[in-house]
């Protein structure tokens, strides 16, 4: 009987503590990918879900240094593969060679990853602040297209033609948020995490209450706003692609980061366009691949496509929210 | 057992129940805490209910310095050594869950909510 009473007091302290249903947390950010990532990890010790942290920061420095298209980091990097372009196959890294097989594997053309050339003449007028010529965009546009570049599954090569040169900036980050949420998910003592890399948020697990994630969207015209707010469950993610985080302006007109690979010039069929799926890659893919197509195109896209849901803020700012999320989208009043 | 050891047991189930009960429903304050950042360190975390007047903060950076304004109500950049302004032309964060973000200087401000039903847990860029 004194053991029960004893073994009962103990609990009893615990509880009255605090200490014994006490979830510990831990929140590191840091500056990678060109973006602020933020992970919030919970779980059971304060030790091992900092070692989770630190071992998804590892996975997004991995797959940045393998996506960075500015700065040489290894050897089969993206920055090694341009310098190689018109120089035949070359042997990429395992990050790279699996985001250029998915992207080949879509037919979608609205996204290309072949713009580097039209993407440095925007942005060394962005440095300026002017507006490129259209003999430039021609120029430059003519060593863009998906024929440019081929891969050799056999061999995990690419080849690149002359002149091209690739940029991953429309999905490298999704597909790290995945890596990372993979590298998380398997440290047992993590009981949930949210990855939040700007653009793209993954949400492993659920809240210590019980309750969904909560995702605010940023209103593309109002930074002090949000457009409303997205309940979310475990293992989904979220990415938004807008006109709003990178532009520069000439003369009042805006001129975006994301650009139709069909004109040379910045996408302006929407202002901001966010998608949910199962795999941040997914999300980031088509929340670019929305933000490009015409409204209508991309309404049909999001309908045929059963493993996202969207919102979309066409060039009106008319919200669109697909039948999918009507329940978990609640709008800002 | 003895009758006064059932009702030791009893008193203790009793404490065991308070305990829980009122260690999870602890009223918390509703304060808004802006957290500033440079890079990965956190250079302070300003409870915004304590700004009695608004007050300027300087943060050092590679450059030169990013200069905030805070008040009771949120923070917005007034100026930065940075090329795009975009961290300028955010303009004021009032509410938990949103972030000013200066790229290039590795600034980063965070508004959070002690206590908030109802905030985001993030808001997506």
């Amino acid at each position: 009987m004194k053991k029960l009473l004893s073994s009962l007091l103990i609990i009893s302290s615990l509880l009255t503590t605090g200490c014994f249903f006490k979830q510990q947390s831990y929140q590191d950010t840091r500056f990678l990918m060109d973006t602020i990532i933020t992970i919030s990890v919970t779980g059971k010790d304060q030790a091992a879900i900092k070692n989770a942290t630190d071992e998804a920061f590892i996975a997004f420095k991995e797959v940045e240094d393998e996506t960075d298209r500015y700065k040489s980091h290894k050897p089969r990097d993206l920055y090694a593969l341009n310098q190689h372009n018109g120089q035949g196959p070359f042997i990429v890294g395992d990050h790279l060679y699996k985001l250029l097989l998915m992207y080949k594997e879509q037919p979608y053309t609205a996204l290309d990853l072949s713009l580097g050339p039209i993407i440095d003449v925007w942005r060394t007028h962005g440095e300026t602040k002017t507006v490129p010529s259209l003999e430039e965009i021609k120029t430059a546009l003519a060593k863009c297209g998906r024929d440019k570049f081929s891969l050799d599954t056999t061999n995990h090569t690419v080849t690149l033609t002359a002149g091209s040169n690739l940029d991953l900036g429309a999905i490298a980050k999704g597909y790290a948020v995945d890596y990372a949420a993979s590298v998380i998910t398997k440290n047992k003592a993590v009981t949930s995490a949210l990855i939040n890399a700007g653009g793209n948020i993954k949400v492993i697990g659920t809240k210590a209450n019980g309750k969904p994630w909560r995702i605010g969207i940023q209103d593309p015209r109002n930074p002090q706003e949000i457009l409303g707010i997205l309940e979310m469950k475990n293992g989904q993610a979220i990415a938004t692609s807008g006109d709003y985080q990178r532009y520069y302006e000439v003369n009042g007109v805006r001129y975006c980061h994301i650009l139709d690979p069909a004109t040379g010039q910045p996408a302006r069929n929407a202002i901001s366009t966010t998608v949910v799926s199962s795999s941040a890659l997914t999300a980031d893919f088509f929340s670019t691949l929305l933000f490009v197509l015409p409204h209508e195109e991309a309404i049909s896209v999001v309908e045929n496509t059963p493993q996202i849901e969207a919102i979309i803020v066409d060039s009106k700012g008319e919200i669109y929210v697909s039948p999918g999320l009507r329940n978990t989208f609640t709008k800002a009043k | 057992m003895r009758k006064n050891d059932y009702l030791l047991f009893v008193f203790l189930l009793f404490l065991t129940g308070m305990g829980y009960f009122l260690h999870s429903h602890t009223p918390t304050t509703d304060a808004k805490i802006l957290i500033v950042q440079h890079g990965q360190n956190i250079l302070q975390k300003i409870n915004l209910q304590t700004i009695k007047v608004p007050t300027k903060i300087s943060i050092p950076t590679e450059h030169d310095h990013v200069i905030v304004n805070i008040d009771d109500k949120g923070a917005y950049v007034v100026s930065s050594p940075c090329r795009d302004k975009l961290c300028i032309h955010q303009g004021k964060i009032t509410n938990p869950g949103q972030t000013i973000v200066c790229l290039p200087e590795k600034v980063l401000l965070t508004l959070t909510a002690t206590g908030k039903e109802g905030a985001p847990d993030a808001i997506i860029r």
